[in-house]
C-alpha cells in the first residue's frame, strides 16, 4: 500500500510539474515564430 | 519575396542594421541600398549642442545658448539579452578604437568600468535607500507572478490593459522600491501597456534578480551616436551605401488592386527639407522598402540655460507617414495609439555641461559612487501622484567622463530626466516642462541637498556650481515613451505584414515575437528579420535569443528576490 501511495504521489507531483512547465511556455517552440517571414 | 535593391525610409538603428545584414548575410553590394532620412541617428543622437540646434526637428525653436553637449536620451545595454545588437556591433569596426570591432570596444570599456549602483534610490531625510528591499507584499507578488507565468501564447489577454488597469486592485505596488526602480530604469508610466510590462518581466527576469545595483547594465565607451551610430554610418558608406539626408518622405504610392489586399509600394513622395522642393522616387519591382514607422524623438525640441523647451505639437514625421499607409490597408496597425496620447508618453530630459568637476565631485560625495553610468532617482518628499502616493521626482545618469570625444578634460556632462513633466518641482515651483535649463539645475541641486549626508551641504555651493555651468539643455519629447503606450497586439504592424510584397516595417513600433521595445536589441532584430526576408536568408540564421523566463533556476532566483 505504501509503495502504491508513493507511486501515486510521485505521479501527481510529476503531472503538476509538467502542468506548471506547460503553463509558463516551457514547451513552446520559438523556432516556428518566424516561419511566416521566410522568403517565398 | 526576394529583392535585390532596398530603399530605407529612416536612418536609425533598425534600418542601419538591416543594411549591414543585407550586405554581410545577403551578399548585396552597398550600392544596392539607398537611405532617405531627416537625420542619420534616429533616437540615438548625441553631439555638441550647436550641431543639434541645426537639426530638422528643432529648426522652429532656435537656441540662444548653443554651448555644451546634448543627448536627448541615453542607452543602457545588457549583453545577456541584447544578443542581436552585439552580433551587429561585432560585424563593424569601432570608430574611436582602432583595430577593435564596435562590440569589442564596448566590451573592453565595460569590463574596466562595471556598473554597480550604490545609490539607486534616495529620499530626503533618509539619504540612500536600501533598494534591495523591494517592498512587495503578497498581493504585489501574486500580480507580478501572474505576469511572469503568462506564456507568450496568452499575452493577448493584456490587449488594451494599462499598468494602472492591471494593478487597479493593488495600488500598493506603486509605492514600492520595486516600482520606483522599474519605472525609472525603463521609463514605464502607469498609463503604459501591461502587455509590454509582461514582455519586460519575461525578457529581463534575470536582471530583476539584481535590479538594485544594475549589475546587468553594460555601457558603451561614449554616447550612443559616437559608439553605435557613427560606426554603422562609416561602415555603410565604406560599402558604397547612399545616405541622403534632409529628406522627409511624405507619402506612399501603392499598386491598386481589385481587392486592395496586395501591399506593393510603387513610389515615394518626399520633400527636401533644406530647399522645400518636392521629389519623387519610383520603386520598381526589384526594390524593397524598409520603413521605420515611428520615432520616440520625433517632434522633440531643445531649450537652453535660460529657455524652457517649447512644446512641438506636430504629430511626428515617421508616424505621419505610417498613418497615411494605414489609410490604404487594414492590417498595418494603429499609429494613433502611440502618437495621439501625449499624456501617456511625454517626458523631459536635460543635458548639463559644466566647465569643471565641482558638481560631479559633489554628486560623487553624496552618492558615494564615482562617475560611471549609474542611475540615481530622487523620491518626492510629499505625495505627488493621483493616487496620493510619493513617486520619483527626477533621475540622473552620471556618465563615465568624457561622454563625448570632443569633451575637454575639465568639462563634465550629466544627463537627467523627469518622467512626468507636468508635475511641479520641489525647489522650483513650476512644472518641469516649463523650467529653463538653469531652473532644472537648481532643482537638481535641491534634490541633492535633501539627501546630502554632510558635512556641509551642497546648497552652500549652489552659486559656485551654477557659475560652473556652460549650459543645461532641456529637451521636450512628446513621444519619449510612446512605444510603451497601451495597445492591443494588432496595433503594431508585423515586420512583413500579410500581403506585403515589397514593404517591411522596422524599429520600435512593429510587432515581433517576444521582443521588448525601447531597446536597441528589438530595433536591430526587426531590421535583421526584414533583411533576411528580402535577401532570401533562412530565418534559422537569426541570432538565437536565450529565454531566461523558461529557466527554472532564474525563476527560482526571481521568486526569492520578490521576498526581499
Amino acid at each position: 500500500m505504501t509503495h502504491k501511495k508513493l507511486l501515486v504521489a510521485g505521479l501527481g507531483v510529476t503531472l503538476a510539474g509538467l502542468y506548471f512547465l506547460k503553463s509558463i511556455g516551457w514547451f513552446e517552440d520559438d523556432t516556428h515564430l518566424y516561419d511566416e517571414y521566410e522568403a517565398k | 519575396m526576394t529583392k535585390n535593391k532596398a530603399i530605407m525610409i529612416g536612418a536609425g538603428l533598425a534600418n542601419m542594421a538591416a543594411a549591414v545584414y543585407l550586405i554581410q548575410e545577403g551578399h548585396w553590394h552597398g550600392s544596392q541600398i539607398t537611405f532617405y532620412s531627416l537625420d542619420d541617428h534616429g533616437s540615438n543622437d548625441g553631439s555638441a549642442a550647436d550641431k543639434a540646434a541645426e537639426e530638422y526637428w528643432n529648426k522652429n525653436h532656435p537656441m540662444e545658448n548653443t554651448k555644451g553637449f546634448v543627448a536627448r536620451g541615453g542607452r543602457m545595454l545588457n549583453y545577456r539579452t541584447y544578443v542581436d545588437l552585439m552580433d551587429l556591433l561585432s560585424r563593424i569596426p569601432s570608430t574611436t578604437e582602432p583595430s577593435m570591432t564596435a562590440a569589442e570596444d564596448t566590451r573592453e570599456f565595460d569590463a574596466h568600468h562595471r556598473t554597480f549602483d550604490k545609490a539607486r534610490l534616495m529620499a530626503g531625510g533618509k539619504g540612500i535607500l536600501d533598494a534591495g528591499k523591494l517592498g512587495l507584499n503578497n498581493k504585489d507578488r501574486l500580480k507580478l507572478t501572474e505576469l511572469i507565468l503568462m506564456p507568450d501564447s496568452k499575452e493577448e489577454r493584456l490587449d488594451n490593459v494599462s499598468i494602472a488597469d492591471y494593478f487597479k486592485d493593488d495600488p500598493h505596488i506603486f509605492q514600492t522600491n520595486f516600482w520606483y526602480m522599474w519605472e525609472t530604469t525603463f521609463a514605464f508610466r502607469t498609463q503604459s501597456s501591461a502587455q509590454e510590462l509582461r514582455r519586460y518581466m519575461h525578457m529581463m527576469i534575470y536582471e530583476f534578480t539584481q535590479i538594485e545595483h544594475l549589475v546587468g547594465v553594460n555601457r558603451t565607451r561614449y554616447n550612443q551616436f559616437e559608439s553605435i551610430m557613427l560606426p554603422l554610418i562609416n561602415y555603410l558608406k565604406d560599402q558604397g551605401v547612399t545616405i541622403i539626408l534632409n529628406r522627409r518622405v511624405t507619402d506612399f504610392e501603392f499598386k491598386q488592386t481589385a481587392m486592395q489586399d496586395e501591399i506593393t509600394v510603387t513610389g515615394l513622395a518626399m520633400v527636401n527639407t533644406e530647399t522645400n522642393e518636392t521629389e519623387h522616387v519610383i520603386v520598381d519591382a526589384q526594390t524593397a522598402v524598409f520603413f521605420t514607422n515611428g520615432s520616440i524623438t520625433d517632434s522633440a525640441t531643445l531649450g537652453d540655460y535660460q529657455t524652457p523647451a517649447a512644446e512641438n505639437m506636430d504629430y511626428g514625421a515617421a508616424a505621419g507617414l505610417w498613418k497615411k499607409a494605414t489609410a490604404h490597408f487594414y492590417n498595418l496597425g494603429n499609429p494613433d495609439k502611440f502618437f495621439n496620447d501625449r499624456n501617456a508618453s511625454e517626458w523631459v530630459s536635460f543635458t548639463l555641461t559644466t566647465k569643471n568637476h565641482l558638481l560631479l565631485n559633489e554628486i560623487t560625495r553624496i552618492t558615494t559612487q564615482v562617475p560611471g553610468n549609474a542611475l540615481n532617482s530622487f523620491l518626492s518628499t510629499t505625495p505627488i501622484t493621483p493616487l496620493g502616493q510619493k513617486d520619483v521626482n527626477m533621475s540622473i545618469v552620471v556618465h563615465h567622463q568624457p561622454h563625448f570625444t570632443t569633451q575637454r578634460s575639465n568639462e563634465a556632462v550629466i544627463w537627467g530626466y523627469f518622467l512626468y513633466p507636468r508635475r511641479r518641482g520641489e525647489f522650483i515651483q513650476k512644472p518641469y516642462i516649463q523650467m529653463t535649463g538653469k531652473e532644472m539645475a537648481e532643482e537638481l541641486i535641491g534634490q541633492l541637498s535633501k539627501v546630502d549626508p554632510g558635512p556641509g551641504n551642497i546648497m552652500d555651493k549652489k552659486q559656485t556650481i551654477l557659475d560652473s555651468i556652460i549650459n543645461c539643455i532641456p529637451v521636450y519629447m512628446p513621444y519619449a515613451s510612446a512605444l510603451f503606450n497601451n495597445r492591443a497586439k494588432s496595433d503594431r504592424p508585423k515586420v512583413i505584414p500579410e500581403h506585403a510584397t515589397n514593404l517591411a516595417f522596422t524599429g520600435e513600433f512593429v510587432e515581433q515575437p517576444y521582443q521588448m521595445v525601447f531597446t536597441e536589441q528589438s530595433a536591430v532584430r526587426s531590421g535583421e528579420i526584414a533583411a533576411y526576408h528580402f535577401a532570401g536568408v533562412p530565418m534559422a540564421k537569426l541570432v538565437k535569443n536565450k529565454r531566461y523566463d523558461r529557466d527554472p533556476r532564474t525563476l527560482a532566483k526571481a521568486t526569492r528576490k520578490m521576498f526581499e
